[in-house]
């Protein structure tokens, strides 16, 4: 390899995006009450790519997978974020880990690819180097290394937390704790109980295009009449959504559905849950909360489920990703669990495949030269704004992390 | 070939000739004894087959090297008599040799 290519490869330290004041203020103060969207070059230019991997992707919470993925101690999966091989494991003292899985002794790959249930320990298959659960090194194969410090063999750690069920990872070990960021938004789900939801169902994808537009595609639902026209957009057209709420890394917005357009049938197919009281029952205003989390994290939760998006991140328009759905524990004994689930399931399959096709058009449509500024609507799509916004303080470097 | 007894937790024991050359944690292996897991397959490098060796075989086996005693700092429930079995080599003086599983490895 020559130096040229080495050089390509490397993070470039000074490199910040460069937004213009003009651009910057389309985005944040609009002109005449409409504001703009993130300048295109932000999808698919390689330097602004590599600008978020370092001080955006790498430096905030990241969604990997659901809690029962790696239910008891010894269970887990694997993954790969940004080329690291990654495993996420439980550890015997029933919390997760998420650990490098790379051997400290020539770097082979511990485990391949995939799940598992019940490791004791990590075996690498090339010396048989092993493991504990939380990445110590447990044994050197036949004859200990005099002199060895094993303490300072362990596999890196990278940090992982449990929220509502759902697994985030975080490169920066200084990384303030997800839960503490969304605790007002645990005061409108603590009743669901999303921790005890049940994965149903997964369909994983090749997502050829910027990750933003997954995210952006979920953080409104203008989209409806569009993308998803026939299949949702009756029943849960634009104007049934309004913001909800805003944190510093997060948003969320909701819908409200109506008795003609969304009977209980479709609204809640395996009954009232347990919870409800039957005002909540019938209270239409939360039928679905939309959640995103910064800068990739977008859901879609009812209280009989959970639909998410996760992404293996691999470059600035190529990534692995996997929409996940998990169904509330109740609901797995209520009268025709099975066929209920299995169109929920199905559901979901179908509207991703629907927003995989806008994505494609995204990417396709987004590298024109004659894209100048792009507008928001001001009634449609106001949650946009906290998101473009949270990017420019990013680009600009005026984002604290340690400010509430 | 030398007779072996591995003797299960709850008191069951199992007679079973073992090939000479081969270790303890293998003769087990092959003749299905239970609780014997053997993870890196005899590398000393886990610490899963472990066994208590009975008394009065303590002194008749070579002793452990300091590779299998970092090991057996892993063993759940180490006691004096731990051994991890991968380490054993079976040869005709062991014939005889009575090693109780560990519960958990």
């Amino acid at each position: 390899m020559n130096e040229v290519l080495l050089n390509d490869l490397r993070p470039d330290e000074s490199f910040r995006p460069d937004i213009t004041e003009e651009e910057a203020n389309s985005i944040r103060l609009g002109h005449n009450g409409i504001k703009g969207i993130l300048p295109a070059r932000c999808y698919y230019d390689e330097n602004i790519y590599k600008f978020e991997v370092e001080n955006i992707l790498k430096k905030h919470w990241l969604y990997v997978g659901a809690w029962d993925w790696a239910e008891k101690p010894g269970d887990y999966f694997t993954l790969e974020m940004f080329g690291e091989p990654l495993i996420v494991i439980r550890g015997k003292d029933g919390k997760l880990n998420c650990l490098v899985n790379s051997c400290r002794h020539r770097w082979s790959k511990i485990l391949p690819e995939g799940r598992g249930k019940g490791a004791k320990m990590l075996v690498c298959p090339y010396h048989t180097w092993t493991y504990n659960l939380d990445g110590t090194l447990r044994g050197v194969a036949a004859e200990g290394i005099e002199n060895l410090d094993k303490s300072k063999c362990s596999l890196p750690r990278i940090q992982v937390e449990e929220w509502n069920g759902l697994i985030f990872i975080n490169f920066d070990p200084n990384a303030t704790s997800l839960a503490e960021d969304l605790a007002p938004m645990d005061e409108i789900l603590k009743p669901y109980g999303l921790d005890k939801y049940r994965s149903a169902g997964i369909t994983t994808y090749e997502s050829d295009w910027n990750y933003k537009f997954s995210f952006e595609t979920g953080y409104e639902a203008y989209h409806h009449c569009g993308v998803h026209g026939d299949r949702i957009g009756n029943f849960m057209p634009p104007k049934a959504h309004r913001p909800l709420m805003f944190g510093k890394n997060w948003g969320a917005y909701a819908f409200e559905s109506q008795p003609e357009t969304f009977p209980n049938e479709f609204r809640q197919p395996f009954g009232k849950a347990p919870w409800m009281t039957d005002e909540q029952a019938e209270d239409r205003s939360l039928d679905a909360i939309f959640l995103g989390i910064y800068p990739n994290f977008i859901s879609f939760i009812q209280p009989h489920q959970i639909s998410a998006i996760t992404v293996q991140h691999k470059s600035v328009s190529r990534n692995t990703s996997s929409t996940t759905i998990a169904i509330a524990d109740w609901c797995w004994d209520r009268p025709d669990a099975e066929e209920h689930i299995a169109a929920e399931v199905q559901f979901m399959k179908d509207v991703q495949d629907e927003d995989t096709y806008a994505c494609q058009m995204l990417e396709r449509g987004v590298r024109s030269s004659f894209n100048q500024e792009g507008i928001v609507h001001p009634k449609f799509e106001p949650m946009m704004t906290h998101y473009y916004d949270w990017f420019l303080q990013h680009y600009a470097g005026t984002y604290n992390p340690n400010e509430k | 070939m030398p007779k072996i007894t591995y003797i299960q937790p709850d008191g069951a024991r199992t007679d079973v000739e073992v090939a000479i050359g081969i270790s303890v944690m293998e003769g087990a292996l092959r003749n299905g004894i239970d609780g014997i897991v053997a993870e890196c397959g005899g590398a000393c490098s886990c610490a899963t087959c472990h066994v208590y060796v009975a008394e009065e075989w303590l002194d008749r086996i070579p002793a452990a090297n300091s590779t299998e005693n970092s090991m057996l700092e892993f063993a759940e429930g180490k006691a004096d008599n731990s051994r991890l079995s991968c380490q054993i080599n079976v040869t005709a003086d062991l014939d005889g040799l009575v090693v109780t599983v560990a519960e958990e490895q």
